[in-house]
């Protein structure tokens, strides 16, 4: 290796040390923030403490708010994963005409402001009558959240070789057993990081959110800002350590079952 | 000896129609039991689409399927217990051997002993018992062509549709999984009709060979009957190596016609009316070099262009002045005599020559 080399992957190692460190340091920051005994969002200076974990179980609407997060975030990743995975398939087939711009069309929420989208799905349910804010909530996430899976299902079926249901179909089994017991597994890492995408951005949405909840009705992520208006102390830090926890769990069981490696590779 | 078979599978005047397009054009076509069918033709013949039809991937417009006495048309496919071997195998990638054979039986609810014991049977059929624990992706082209067989045949099929299952393997695979498939086949008497657009592949493994063309089938009949006595100019073309000419009936007697080519006169040994346009083939075999004289032959002179060894016979490519080409097999020494550039009068039997009224090729 020359002289000039080695300075140069010197340099690279410098920066990607420099880059992760801008990336993760805010969040260790916060997750040390979490255990400070201090009534003020700061590092702990001298002794941990759970203070502020204890403090958060006291607080009823972060919980409320936290179960209708999970509730719709839930329900938004079943329907989300239901029909992203028709819809892949009738793209993929190609066989019927305007494929293009109904991929097109579905894939729309992901380029398009949440805040353009929460006026707009505002508007398109009261003018349908719909005024149950949960309601609202679980439609707009199931709106932001199908093109997701649809994206990640395009992507295994790609691999898929369609004969493999004529085969099934051949040996006997019914076309819609056919679909569950071959296509299905096939395509089951698509689905699957298709399916935790959507999670995680229904439970984490904010400005799409915030056009459709009502006093009564929060989700975790504006409950937080509204918190923060009010009282910004640690505990905060806590529920953000809890939510980064839960990703982490979540993300090594979905390691466990497909391997993190075809999750990104989607 | 097709007449002495109760027809085992029957295809009746299938139509298939993709839009505007007419798929299969009023397709007859059946096997007798234990027979092994070819259907052979160039991609777009609707060979793919007949074996689809009969799986029932694909409905027809008309006409129906029999299976044994059975009416198939209105039967789902997966209700049809027709085994089926794909081009690229169709194997199922997410699981192992044995589970791929074994998928079929599930399917059918099969308790789990007899499942067991079934696919190790379909294993040991195909040579494949080690392998039974081993991933899909961990085998080779041939291996996984035997999974596919043997996948097909753990359900007893009555009947075993095979689209083009050599086409991914190299020739000297594919030569030796023909003889193999052939003697399981045999052992095992199953029907099976064979999707191929190898003639070669056609003519080695069939009892009988559906030769297909634009939707329909020129010719049916044996091996020997299609290299023989083609009964189109597309069948004598497709089936084995041959020469042909154009040319036009100038005279027609009793025992035949006589053919203006622009290579020379050529007789045949069918009467056709003055002015027919035709097209005079013959098999490069039955082509001898030298002057005869005899009535009973044809002869045109013609230059010798290029001769290629082909082990064990040698093939002479010959032009005539009006630029059309011979092919001619020779043995190797008489091959060794013969000059490239130097002229040569080429022979051949009338009653070895055959001959079809010209069909203007369809765009």
């Amino acid at each position: 290796m020359t002289a000039g080399a080695r300075m140069f992957s010197g340099v690279l190692l410098v920066v990607l040390i420099l880059v992760l460190a801008f990336l993760l340091l805010p969040i260790v920051n916060v997750v040390a923030v979490s255990f400070t005994p201090s009534a003020i969002f700061d590092l702990p200076r001298s002794e941990l403490s759970l203070r502020w974990y204890r403090q958060l179980w006291r607080l009823d609407s972060f919980w409320e708010s936290f179960f209708n997060s999970l509730k719709i975030a839930l329900l938004a990743t079943i329907c989300a994963t239901t029909m992203g995975i028709l819809c892949a398939i009738a793209i993929v087939r190609k066989r019927f005409p305007g494929h293009a711009a109904v991929e097109l069309l579905i894939t729309a929420p992901l380029m398009l402001p949440g805040l353009v989208i929460g006026i707009a799905l505002l508007h398109a349910l009261r003018s349908i009558q719909i005024y149950d804010a949960l309601t609202g909530l679980l439609i707009a996430h199931v709106v932001i959240t199908i093109p997701f899976v649809m994206r990640s299902v395009i992507g295994s079926l790609g691999q898929f070789d369609f004969v493999l249901l004529d085969a099934a179909q051949s040996l006997g089994m019914r076309p819609d057993m056919a679909v569950v017991k071959v296509l299905i597994p096939n395509i089951a890492p698509g689905v699957l990081s298709g399916a935790l995408f959507a999670f995680i951005t229904s439970f984490d949405n904010y400005s799409v959110s915030i056009f459709l909840t009502d006093p009564r009705v929060k989700t975790l992520p504006i409950q937080m800002l509204n918190y923060l208006d009010e009282a910004p102390d640690p505990s905060l830090a806590a529920i953000s350590t809890v939510l980064i926890g839960m990703t982490v769990a979540i993300l090594y069981v979905c390691d466990r079952m497909i391997g993190i490696r075809s999750l990104a590779s989607e | 000896m097709a007449s002495a078979f109760l027809p085992y599978l029957r295809v009746d005047k299938a139509v298939v129609k993709f839009g505007a397009t007419t798929i299969l054009d009023g397709v007859d076509f059946s096997a007798g039991k234990g027979e092994f069918v070819s259907i052979l033709g160039p991609s777009g013949c609707g060979k793919t689409t007949l074996l689809r039809l009969i799986a029932g991937f694909v409905r027809g417009e008309g006409g129906g399927v029999t299976l044994d006495g059975r009416d198939l048309t209105a039967l789902a496919a997966y209700r049809r217990n027709i085994g089926i071997v794909f081009q690229n195998y169709a194997l199922f990638p997410h699981l192992s051997v044995a589970d791929n054979v074994a998928f079929g039986l599930r399917a059918r609810k099969m308790p789990k002993a007899e499942v067991a014991s079934a696919v190790d049977d379909c294993l040991e059929l195909v040579r494949l018992a080690d392998f039974a624990d081993r991933p899909i992706q961990s085998l080779s082209g041939g291996q996984q062509q035997r999974v596919a067989l043997a996948r097909a045949l753990a359900i007893k099929p009555s009947l075993l549709l095979f689209d083009e299952p050599f086409s991914a393997l190299d020739r000297k695979l594919r030569e030796s999984m023909q003889i193999e498939l052939r003697t399981i086949l045999r052992r095992l008497s199953i029907t099976a009709i064979f999707v191929t657009h190898d003639q070669e592949e056609a003519l080695i493994m069939s009892d009988r060979i559906a030769v297909m063309n634009g939707g329909v089938i020129e010719q049916f009949a044996s091996p020997a009957t299609l290299y023989d006595r083609p009964t189109t100019d597309f069948v004598l073309g497709f089936v084995g190596l041959s020469t042909r000419l154009a040319g036009r009936v100038i005279a027609s007697d009793a025992t035949g016609s006589v053919v203006a080519t622009a290579a020379g006169e050529v007789r045949v040994p069918l009467g056709y009316l003055r002015g027919t346009e035709v097209v005079v083939g013959v098999r490069p075999e039955r082509i001898g070099v030298g002057p005869v004289a005899d009535e009973a032959f044809n002869a045109i002179v013609a230059r010798l262009s290029d001769i290629v060894f082909c082990g064990a016979r040698t093939q002479c490519h010959f032009e005539t002045a009006s630029d059309d080409r011979l092919l001619i097999d020779v043995d190797r020494e008489r091959a060794a005599g013969l000059r490239i550039g130097s002229e040569a009068t080429l022979n051949w039997k009338i009653s070895d020559t055959l001959v079809f009224p010209y069909v203007h090729a369809v765009a």
